[in-house]
Formats: C-alpha cells, structure tokens, sequence
C-alpha cells in the first residue's frame, strides 16, 4: 500500500474492506482465563473437600481464600501468547463483565457470613451462579456457542444445590437433625462439577479449536 | 457544492489505517503492518503524520523484552474521520 491519492469511490471500498477485515478478528479465541480459573476452583474445592472428610480443623476452611490468590498468580505466570491483534471493544466489555463478576463475590462472601447466623445461604449456589451468568454472557458477547451454553447449563444447574439441600430434608433424623453433618460436605462436589462445566471444559474445546484452526 | 476531501486522510495508507483504528481500542504496529501490507518505514511515516495532526496517539513500550508500539485514534482523529466519510458520500451522491 502506498501513499497514493484515491478516487471517492475507491476511498469507499478501502474504508469497508479495513472494517469487514478487522471485524473478523474482533473475537479473541483463548480458553486460558477459563482453564485458569476453572482448574484453580476445582483443585481447592476438592482440597477442602478432602480436609472436610479428614475431619481437619476448620480454619483450613480458609484455604478457599487461595483461588484468587492463585488464580491471579497462574494468570501472571501463564500471560497470554504474544498476538499482534488489536484490543477491541469487544475484549473491554468482556474484561468489564469479569470484573463486575468478581466484585460481586465480596458482598457474597458478607452475605453469607452475616446471614449465617439466622438463615444459611447457600454460597457456593451464589458463587456459581454468578460465574454462570458471566460464562453465559461472555458467549454471547463473543458469539462463542460454547461459552453460552456452558454458562446457561451452569446456571440450571446451579438449581442442583438447593435441590440437594431439599433431598437432605428426608434424611433427617426425627429430631430435625442431619443423619450426617457430612452430607453437607457433598455440596462442594457439585460446585467443582459446575466449574468443570463451566470453565474447564469449554476452555480445552476453545482451545483446541484455536490449536486446529476451527 | 462538494466538501473538500481531508487530504491528511486521502491517501490511500493513512485512510487504511484510520479505517482499522476506527474500528478498536488500539493496534499494534505489526497488525497494521499485516492488515495494511505496507513496508515498516512508509507506515512509520505515515503514522508520524497522523500523530502530528493529533489524529493518533503513539505509545511506545514494551511487550515482555520486545519493543512494542501502540496505535490509538483520538476524538479529534474521530471527528476527522467522521467528516471524510460525510464528504465522500456528497461525492457519491452526486
């Protein structure tokens, strides 16, 4: 291309093709954010599941403060592939939606808490939800199939943790007491499952189609 | 009556990128080396006129330990843009 004068007409067709060939890179294809994240969840939910059935103390419970801190760590340590593409508007919004997501973890986190003490909330429906709905819109942001229908699974299944709680009503004792506090425990497998749905699985099927050029 | 056509912005390179930082946040100088086809050094002359008229900013950095320049239009490389189209199209019009 050089520094040549144009015609109206041809300054048209230059200006649409720039545009319609930008456009075409406007998605950003990377399942590393989700494999991150989605690993880092599943690993201490099944650390603290495993604390849980050892019977530790429960100030390990504060493991569970080690996904941000290591999320964040392998985001740093693992930084994106060098790519020459441009940041789009589409990667501000996605990034601005991620952040609002996180965000609303704190109140969460203090709902649950303070709640705690009167009425149990469910945090680990909460947690996924929210991941749920950010996976959801991210698809459809990114018109990415995979990351939408990840996301709106997770959100019906999110569903599963009250039904379980409503299952462990019939395995109360007369007394109103739980047969086994453990049952409780199970809950956390199901938050792992939903972050494998979520995050672990669409983001090797991202990637993969990235490596294969899909 | 036409409106005069922005000759900062009809040349056929300058246009090129203008049209592709319209359209995102920021391009890196290799992408619009790519997108463009044209050779390091005429771009780069091409984007110090474009960063003197203030319709771009040029950010240089670095990436890791390789150098990295970045590209962005300004509102006023936007509002220049905008009314190079609108004069286009009283020539098209016509």
């Amino acid at each position: 291309m050089e520094e040549r004068k144009l015609d109206a007409q041809e300054s048209i067709e230059l200006i649409t093709r720039m545009i319609r060939n930008t456009r075409q890179r406007l998605e950003r294809h990377s399942g590393r954010p989700f494999l991150i994240w989605g690993y880092t969840t599943v690993a201490i939910s099944l650390l603290n599941y495993a604390l849980n059935l050892t019977g530790a103390d429960p100030l390990w419970s504060l493991t569970w403060f080690l996904i941000p801190v290591l999320g964040m760590l392998l985001m740093r340590l693992f930084p994106e592939k060098k790519s020459t593409d441009p940041h789009t508007e589409i990667d501000r919004i996605v990034n601005a939606l991620w952040l609002v997501c996180s965000l609303a973890l704190i109140p969460i986190f203090i709902i649950c808490i303070f709640h705690g003490w009167s009425y149990r909330t469910s945090l680990f429906m909460l947690i996924a939800l929210v991941m749920s709905i950010g996976a959801a819109s991210t698809g459809l942001i990114v018109r990415s199939k995979i990351y939408t229908v990840a996301g709106f699974l997770g959100m019906g299944l999110s569903v599963l943790f009250a039904l379980y709680d409503y299952a462990l009503i019939y395995w109360h004792q007369p007394d109103g007491a739980p047969r086994n506090a453990m049952l409780f425990n199970n809950e956390i497998l199901i938050f792992a499952a939903v972050f494998v749905i979520i995050m672990v699985i669409p983001g090797h099927i991202i990637n993969y189609r990235t490596r294969h050029g899909k | 009556m036409f409106k005069e056509l922005n000759p900062l912005l009809h040349s056929e390179l300058r246009l090129a990128v203008m049209s592709i930082l319209i359209g995102v946040e920021d391009a890196d100088f290799v992408f619009l080396r790519q997108e463009t086809g044209a050779t390091a050094g005429n771009l780069s002359v091409q984007l110090d006129k474009l960063a003197k008229a203030g319709y771009i900013e040029i950010e240089k950095g670095f990436r890791g330990k390789m150098p990295r320049t970045v590209c962005r239009i300004t509102d006023a490389g936007r509002d220049a843009f905008e009314e190079y189209v609108e004069a286009l199209q009283s020539y098209i019009k016509r």
